[in-house]
């Protein structure tokens, strides 16, 4: 047993909280395997030199920086003295980030050389690699897992790891096809989020035969199975997710896969769904009525048509009509109470609202969108691909599918910088890079849509432990202003730099011309009035940020319709599982789960005070499921507003929730524009709450 | 024909204030062990070392056994024993959730072990002095024929020092090794059953503690000294069998303490005396059997804190409500929910 495990579960251990266990945990972790454990270098130069020669970090970069100014960016990381604050934080980047030997026993680079590694590699010159050190040492933000543990490394993993495959259409060469692709991104680690809904449905018929196919259950079998079969040398397996629209006549098959008591051949082990919702599907909820759910194989027999290419709403009707359809009937009310189910029972599936992502898609010159990723923060229009048997490749069309290059700003550190704007066009830069040095090329559609469209999603961390730490409530009117606020400011400095990028390099993504960025009406609500914070302790938080203007705002939607931008989107608030430990931040926009955490992994059973808990500041923080949820649903729609993505939003319920609280808050989310749900994650009564209501 | 008529269930007119509250418990919390992805735990096995194994297979090998005593044995015993249909219908659903436990168990063997290690493992269970006297020591008091009250209380006392007490020499390598992060999915499997046996110990204790108060003061005092001479036989039996299990991997001290820290657990859960002074346990284990969820990621555990879900419908008030700006009041009485128990 490890000393430092030991005392970090003491934390937990004694009847009160002791989070001073928690420093001797991280004191011991330093001292007894860090330290002891890491390989000495004289100097830089013998470090960069038995690197480079070992195979480690990518030697082509130090090509194409000086020696003194290698040697600037390193002094400038470790010029900060950077301290952990958590067990959990060190412990996460040591075991995770943090380079070690072959047989990793001991460690090549400390956190200072991982993040001017990254910042020397995912820089063009020395201006802006010592910029960019400044905010990853400092954690203004965090970029995701991949980027932060692969960049500058010769034998490299990819940078992003995320991805939506929209190419499974309905015949057997694109599902394989689909398969391989799946499996190529898994065996980098990758999560990856696949389109289902065109595939025919269970029983409907093959060449002309009647009743013979197996629908979407077969596909998805056996993406689980490539995913769990695909992982990353054994570090991680990669992880799915389908996205099922709720029109599909597989879709409560498909749902019934992750009930919890099912059978073995009809379940679904770790791949995750995704709900398609249509805004005609509540309606039908709301009136309390019937829907037909199609089968597409019929329906593309009839009107010649893939599954996904129908607008749902506006259609709905002339197609419930057509008796040549195959269809069948079922109780809205009830399909949505089969979801409450399984989410309540499984986590799954997650939901899009797909009349709120498709209103507020910003480029519909390009197409709809029609799915999400693993983590439902992802939404960009997708168009399909088509591929064809060996020999008639030259027939295939190469649609757009999604890679995802994500960071996120971490809340109190960005706010401490007192200039919002410096820090996020320093993380839109960087996430360009990152965009520019990423070639799929592998998956040709992710490949396609990566150069052409080069989007970007920057998010935000940390924001419960920010509020707690400024002594404010967690979805309280003060907060929700802070939300709005802030996000307003870091849609408006995101969209800046992807505007300066465009006209300093001439790119400008594929489908601007025609979109509503260009019209200015994405921006219509910049151009109506300020969003700058009204309640004074809201303004005093926001001292000695510049705050844009309506006036700025014009300016720049002038800007854009003359210089273009160079992503196609620039914000996407991700849930933040690994980097915001690292961080020392709570996860994402979310409310925190327990004030001391206990996590299980891979690697260890970790306890986790929140970033600084104690007698004054635990009052703030109120536990998730001790919440009503519609604080988090009104926080994620204040964020949502400016957002031109989506945001990961869990649900945290009690036990003694039943599906029609479930139900409510699904409604709520949609009345009030949310885009996404994510997990919906339930707290059992525990046994002390059980036996006070017995005895 | 019988000369008492045969009454039904009636769940609106309880025996008792909380054997409902268990049944529900325990439906909620219902799971099966092809839930969990056993096998993500495969490549891991082949990383212990062969005594690591060994503790590990042995240690699950015993808690089959002593799971099905428990599901075959002691529940039918105390079902037969108590009054009223809903207490038999708890029990009755405890020992099938053993049932369950105990195939888990072979699940296991079945997923890291070749057919003969299996085989041999199985031999052990038969042959291991220790554990065959616990089985047969507890047996006797199942099968006892003395169903006076003391005789009850004594039943449900043993049933009780299996879920509270006896199990956990085996549940502590498995705990110890998935606070480390080694064996996770195995580990989530014994989470869950650790979750189901903390309840039902509670459960069988609340029924002891009736038959307890049941007994005149002389049979207390009895029942005092039997209890503490028949956990005396059955602790130094658990030191003998700990050695046997955890010597050669260094951590018997460990598992002792824990074993006594457990039996202290029972004392408080029956209202007597505990028998050993407060130690600390080692705090990655004692973790572990704290009965919360615990935060995880999704992507690579599944997690012991989800349950079945209550199903209420959503009412056009409700609908009417959301649409016009507000919330519904969802904490309405005249809806009682209903459990789920079954999928159409």
């Amino acid at each position: 047993m490890e000393r430092w495990i030991e005392l970090n579960n003491k934390v937990l251990a004694g009847t009160l909280v002791q989070p001073q266990h928690d420093l001797e945990a991280l004191q011991a972790y330093f001292q007894e395997k860090v330290n002891p454990n890491t390989v000495f270098f004289h100097n830089l130069r013998e470090k960069v030199r038995y690197l480079t020669e070992q195979g480690v970090w990518d030697a082509g970069l130090f090509e194409r920086y000086t020696p003194d100014e290698v040697q600037s960016v390193f002094e400038r990381a470790y010029s900060y003295k950077f301290r952990f604050q958590s067990f959990m934080g060190a412990y996460k980047f040591y075991n995770e980030y943090a380079t070690m030997t072959p047989d990793r026993t001991r460690w090549l680079e400390r956190y200072e050389d991982r993040l001017s590694i990254t910042a020397l590699s995912r820089s063009e010159t020395v201006e802006e690699a010592l910029e960019l050190v400044h905010h990853l040492v400092n954690q203004t933000f965090t970029p995701a897992t991949p980027t932060l543990m692969n960049s500058g490394k010769a034998n490299t993993g990819r940078l992003v790891s995320c991805f939506l495959l929209q190419d499974c259409t309905d015949n057997l060469d694109s599902i394989t096809k689909t398969l391989s692709f799946v499996a190529e991104l898994s065996k980098g680690g990758g999560g990856i989020g696949v389109e289902v809904s065109n595939l025919r449905a269970r029983g409907e018929s093959l060449r002309g035969i009647q009743n013979v196919t197996k629908g979407v259950m077969g596909v998805a079998k056996m993406l689980d199975n490539m995913l769990r079969y695909a992982d990353q040398a054994g570090q991680r397996p990669g992880a799915g997710a389908i996205y099922l629209s709720v029109m599909h006549a597989d879709f409560l098959d498909t749902l019934g896969a992750k009930k919890i008591a099912t059978d073995e051949d009809a379940r679904l082990k770790t791949l995750s769904v995704g709900a398609t919702i249509p805004d005609i599907f509540i309606e039908k909820v709301r009136a309390g009525e019937d829907i037909y759910q199609f089968f597409p194989h019929s329906l593309w027999q009839e009107t010649g048509r893939e599954f996904t290419d129908i607008d749902w709403t506006a259609e709905y009707d002339a197609l419930a009509d057509n008796p040549r359809i195959r269809k069948k009937r079922v109780s809205a009310r009830r399909i949505l109470e089969e979801i409450a189910v399984t989410q309540g029972e499984s986590g799954y599936p997650y939901l899009l609202f797909e009349g709120h992502a498709n209103r507020a898609n910003p480029i519909p010159n390009v197409g709809t969108i029609k799915m999400s990723n693993l983590c439902s923060e992802i939404l960009q229009p997708t168009t399909p691909s088509y591929f064809h048997a060996y020999g008639q490749e030259s027939k295939d069309r190469i649609g757009l599918d999604v890679s995802c290059n994500l960071a996120s700003l971490v809340i109190e550190q960005t706010m401490g910088s007192r200039d919002l704007g410096r820090v996020v066009g320093a993380a839109v830069r960087m996430l360009d890079n990152v965009a520019q040095s990423t070639h799929i090329t592998e998956v040709p559609a992710v490949r396609r849509a990566n150069e052409e469209m080069r989007s970007i999603g920057l998010g935000a961390m940390g924001l419960h432990s920010f509020l707690a730490g400024k002594e404010l409530i967690y979805g309280s009117p003060e907060a929700l202003e802070f939300v709005d606020v802030f996000f307003a400011a870091v849609h408006y400095h995101a969209r800046k730099a992807s505007m300066e990028i465009a006209r300093d390099t001439g790119f400008v993504f594929g489908g601007f011309q025609g979109s509503r960025y260009q019209s200015g009406e994405h921006f219509a609500q910049y151009l109506d009035r300020d969003f700058a914070p009204k309640m004074p302790e809201v303004a005093a938080l926001f001292d000695g940020h510049a705050l844009p203007t309506r006036a700025d705002w014009e300016q720049l939607v002038a800007d854009i319709k003359q210089h273009g931008l160079a992503h196609s989107f620039v914000m996407a608030v991700a849930p933040t599982g690994s980097i915001s430990y690292v961080s020392h931040a709570s996860a994402s926009i979310m409310p925190i789960t327990e004030k001391v955490e206990t996590r299980t992994s891979n690697k260890a059973r970790t306890i986790y005070p929140m970033p600084h808990l104690s007698a004054e500041t635990e009052w703030y923080y109120e536990e998730a499921y001790d919440m009503d949820q519609r604080r988090v649903l009104d926080t994620v729609a204040a964020a949502q507003r400016h957002v031109d993505q989506g945001i990961s939003c869990t649900l945290f319920i009690p036990a003694s929730a039943t599906t029609r609280t479930l139900q409510a808050y699904y409604l709520y989310a949609y009345r009030l524009g949310i885009k996404t749900l994510y997990y919906t994650r339930l707290r059992k009564s525990s046994l002390q709450e059980c036996l006070s209501c017995v005895v | 024909m019988s000369s008492q008529p045969f009454s039904a269930t009636n769940w609106s007119d309880p025996e008792d204030s909380f054997s409902a509250t268990f049944y529900e418990k325990y439906t909620s919390q219902l799971w099966f062990p092809e839930e969990i992805p056993l096998s993500n735990d495969a490549l891991v096995w082949k990383t212990l070392s062969d005594a690591e194994r060994w503790t590990y297979i042995h240690a699950s090998a015993g808690l089959n056994a002593l799971d099905t005593l428990q599901g075959e044995v002691g529940m039918p015993a105390l079902r037969g024993l108590v009054y009223g249909h809903i207490r038999k219908a708890t029990l009755q659903f405890q020992g099938m959730m053993e049932d369950i436990h105990a195939r888990s168990y072979s699940m296991m063997n079945k997923t890291f072990l070749t057919t003969t290690e299996e085989r041999e493992v199985f031999e052990w269970v038969r042959t291991q002095p220790h554990l065959q006297f616990k089985i047969a020591f507890i047996q006797g008091i199942f099968h006892d024929p003395d169903v006076s009250t003391l005789g009850l209380w004594k039943k449900m006392v043993v049933s009780c020092m299996l879920e509270t007490s006896l199990f956990y020499s085996g549940f502590f390598y498995p705990l110890y090794l998935a606070g480390q992060g080694r064996m996770v999915s195995a580990g989530e499997i014994f989470n869950l059953i650790i979750l189901d046996e903390a309840l039902h110990g509670v459960y069988v204790a609340l029924l002891a503690q009736e038959q307890f108060n049941l007994m005149s003061a002389a049979e207390q005092a009895y029942a005092r000294a039997w209890y503490a001479e028949t956990l005396q036989t059955l602790y130094k039996n658990e030191l003998a069998y700990t050695e046997v299990l955890y010597a050669d991997l260094g951590l018997a001290g460990d598992v002792k303490r824990f074993i006594r820290f457990n039996f202290n657990v029972l004392a408080d859960n029956l209202d007597l005396e505990r028998t050993f002074p407060d130690e600390e346990i080692n705090p990655v284990v004692q973790n572990g059997i704290q009965g919360r969820g615990t935060t995880h990621d999704f992507f690579s555990a599944k997690g012991s804190s989800y349950s079945k879900m209550t199903t209420e419908a959503i009412t056009d008030a409700d609908i009417d409500a959301l649409w016009s700006g507000h919330f519904p009041d969802l904490s309405r009485p005249d809806l009682q929910p209903t459990v789920r128990v079954s999928h159409d």
